[in-house]
Formats: structure tokens, sequence, C-alpha cells
């Protein structure tokens, strides 16, 4: 796909080649490094998030790989009185902290969102990384309806 | 710090997707002269269901391998527990053996349950998953132990790789579980003072059984730290598969770059980003579920 207008050439944006959005271009600040990647994605360690139309829906999409992109959503308002523990002093501002979203395979089932690993943010230094909780009683594939958050 | 909601990140981020819609609009006004073809103007370019599998670098494989290892990690967790279990009993017996009530005769009928418990540790330390021999490091294919409790294998970390040049540790070797860690030892010099020793030197050998028993339980630790990690990167491996079933037909028209050039020259860039998306996601995930 090419523009047939001469683009507009801009300082510091990189191009991430997203195979869900199409190309995208992005501050050169818009990666967020992940020093450890995602478990089971430990080559990929820079990422963009990109909120969804609705609140509460993110997507995280990785800079290097296009295809490699997950639905995440804010698990609070999913799942009352699910906490997380981060250790060391609370940074300022808070950190963000994300639940990966796994879409429904068939008609019928409903997505489901993994509370035992969440995925912590800090916007303003531009890292992330994602914590295995230490309570293995918190459910990897906690149901919740996504059809009614997007209406 | 315990983290309870994203409360005050929703809020400057949710002034990030206003702006971005607003921009749409005055967008469209710019451009409305412009045929630009956009996924909710054009049918046969709206979303449709297409897995990306192949830009997923060998997820299938990875799959593979989570499952593998976790079968591995679930044998030695049985095998740590069975362990625990035999050192257990040995220090009872230690225990009994070593008070007034014991006799020459009921120390040798003790060493020879000891005996017993050392060639089941021995079993144990054979284990195979599969025609894998599951604790001789690198060396798989004999078994590790001999029945005196020497070690023939070898110290190396066995490994798997789960996703794209990410390598993870799976099962220890038999060296650290049963050598290493006094277990085999333990019982050994319990069977040993059992047989010539006297009640002090058979309540010296408690000691021995203890560190054992506690390093069984530091490496049982170990095993469920990794199982949890793999669980987690089975359940991402699944999350991105299925994310990127919805996405947009390549061959759609979707004239994003066009869009988002024009669009640059206006505003911050990120948020130009956040536009292209806003408009292809909601269509997406709904066309999705139905």
């Amino acid at each position: 796909m090419t523009a047939s207008a001469a683009p507009i050439e801009l300082l510091d944006t990189l191009l991430v080649p997203s195979r869900l959005f199409g190309p995208l271009r992005v501050p050169a600040s818009a990666p967020i490094r992940f020093p450890d990647g995602m478990l089971g994605f430990g080559g990929d360690r820079r990422f963009v998030l990109l909120p969804a139309e609705s609140d509460g829906l993110f997507w995280l999409q990785s800079v290097e790989e296009g295809a490699l992109a997950f639905l995440l959503a804010d698990p609070f308002p999913l799942c009352p009185g699910y906490i997380v523990e981060l250790a060391g002093e609370e940074p300022v501002p808070p950190p963000l902290v994300l639940c990966i979203v796994t879409l429904p395979r068939a008609a019928g089932e409903t997505a489901t969102i993994n509370l035992q690993a969440p995925v912590v943010l800090d916007l303003e230094r531009r890292s992330g990384r994602q914590l295995i909780l230490n309570d293995p009683s918190r459910d990897t594939r906690h149901p919740f309806d996504l059809a009614a958050r997007l209406a | 710090m315990r983290v309870t909601n994203n409360m005050r990140q929703e809020q400057v981020l949710r002034s990030l997707r206003s702006n971005a819609a607003a921009l749409a609009k005055a967008q469209e006004q710019i451009s409305s002269g412009r045929r630009i073809e956009r996924a909710s103007d054009d049918p046969v370019a709206a979303a449709r269901l297409m897995r990306s599998a192949r830009g997923l670098r060998g997820v299938e494989q990875y799959r593979r391998n989570v499952t593998g290892v976790r079968a591995q990690l679930d044998a030695e967790e049985s095998v740590l527990d069975q362990v625990g279990d035999l050192l257990t009993r040995a220090k009872e017996l230690a225990t009994s053996q070593a008070s007034d009530t014991a006799s020459a005769k009921t120390r040798t009928a003790t060493a020879a349950e000891v005996d017993r418990l050392i060639e089941q540790v021995v079993q144990l330390g054979n284990t195979k998953v599969g025609h894998e021999y599951l604790f001789g490091g690198h060396q798989t294919a004999t078994p590790p132990f001999q029945a005196d409790g020497s070690y023939l294998g070898d110290d190396g970390t066995r490994q798997a790789e789960i996703g794209a040049g990410y390598l993870v540790d799976t099962t220890h070797t038999g060296r650290q579980l049963f050598s290493a860690s006094g277990a085999i030892g333990a019982l050994t010099s319990l069977r040993d003072e059992l047989r010539t020793g006297t009640t002090a030197t058979i309540a010296g050998t408690i000691t021995g059984l203890d560190t054992a028993f506690d390093r069984t339980q530091v490496h049982l630790a170990e095993n469920g730290a990794r199982a949890r990690q793999l669980d987690v990167a089975g359940q991402n491996l699944d999350a991105s598969e299925s994310s990127l079933t919805v996405a947009q037909n390549a061959d759609g028209g979707i004239s994003l770059e066009e869009t988002t050039t024009r669009m640059l020259a206006i505003q911050n860039t990120l948020q130009a980003a956040y536009l292209s998306t806003n408009r292809l996601l909601n269509l997406s995930l709904t066309e999705y579920m139905r």
C-alpha cells in the first residue's frame, strides 16, 4: 500500500507493520520495552499499547513481529476483588495492570481473561512485564462477557 | 504495593480516545472529497476471519513443546513427593531404632527395610517419560542410577524452546535431586549404622535425613514455579493466536497509509495510530462475535 500523495516526512517516528491493523506510524518514544518479553514470546521485546474504542480494552502490538498482538482488558471491573501485589515502592504514576484476553474459538463460547498472569505497564518509563501471581487459585481462563463491553 | 484498579490511568487514556475520535471527525470533513476506502464502507473489505498462523513463527511447535515439558514436570513433582515420603519413613525408622526399645534383631530387620527404601529411590531416579530417562541430565537413553546409588548421568541442564529464542529449564538432574541433595547418602548411612553402628550413630543419621527432606521441598518449589511459568506461556500462545483470527482481509483496500500520513500533519502521531485502529477494531470484533 503506498500513498499517492507525497508522504509528509516526520522526524522520530517508526513504522509498525501490524498484520492486524495495517502499517502504523507511531512516535519513536511510543514502544514499551519488555525486558523479558511476554511468556512464550521471549524474543519479541518491544510493543505498542493501543487503546481500543471501548473503555477497558487495549491491543498490545509487537513492534518487530507484525503478526503478534495481544488483546488486553482491564481486569478490575471484570473481577471484583482482584488484587495484584507488586514488589517495591509505588511508582508515580501507578502502573497500568491489564490481563490477556483469549477470544472464543466457537460460537456459544465466551471470551476469557488470564487473571494469573497480568501484564504490568509503566507508561512513564515505557517499560512492561508479565507477572505470574503467587496464587495458583487465580484463573487463567476466567470467563467474561466481551460482547457486553463492546456494546 | 497493592493494585486494585486502573482508574487513574483510565482517565488519561479516555481523553486520548476522545481526542482520537474528534480527530477522526475533523479528518472526515477535510478529506470528504477524496475517495478513501474504509472497512465500514466496503463490505468486501470488511473484517474477515483470517488465521495469521504463518505469522506466528512455529506456534504449533512451541505448543507441543509446552505440553511435553509439562508432562516431564508433572512426573518430577510426583517423584519428589515420593522421595519425600521415603525420607520421612526413614526418619521414623531411625528414631525408633535409636531408642531403648530397639534390639539387634529389630535393627537388622530395619536395615533390610531401609535397603528397600534405597531401591525405591534408585527406581524413582530411573523414571522414564516416554522413551527418555528423565533424570540423567542430557543422558536420556540409559538409566542414570545404578543399584548402589551411583550416578551415571551428566549435569546437563534440560531445556525446551517455548518461543522464538525462548529457552526454559525443565527438570533437574539426578545428581541434584538424589545425590547432592543427600537423599541416597543419608539412607545409605542409616542402613550401614543399623547394621554395625550404635544408638548414637543411628541417631546421628537423622540430621542428614532432615537436610535431604528440606532440599526435596526446595526442588518441589522450583518445579512448581516452572510449571506455572509454562502454563502461562501456553495461555499466551492460545491468546495471541485467537487475537489474530480477527484480522482484516489484506486485499480489502483499506488505505490506512493514506489516511495516517494525512493525519500526521495535523496531530500527534500516536493518536493517529489509535484512530486508524479504532475504525477497524470495533467492526472486526463484532463481526467475529457474530
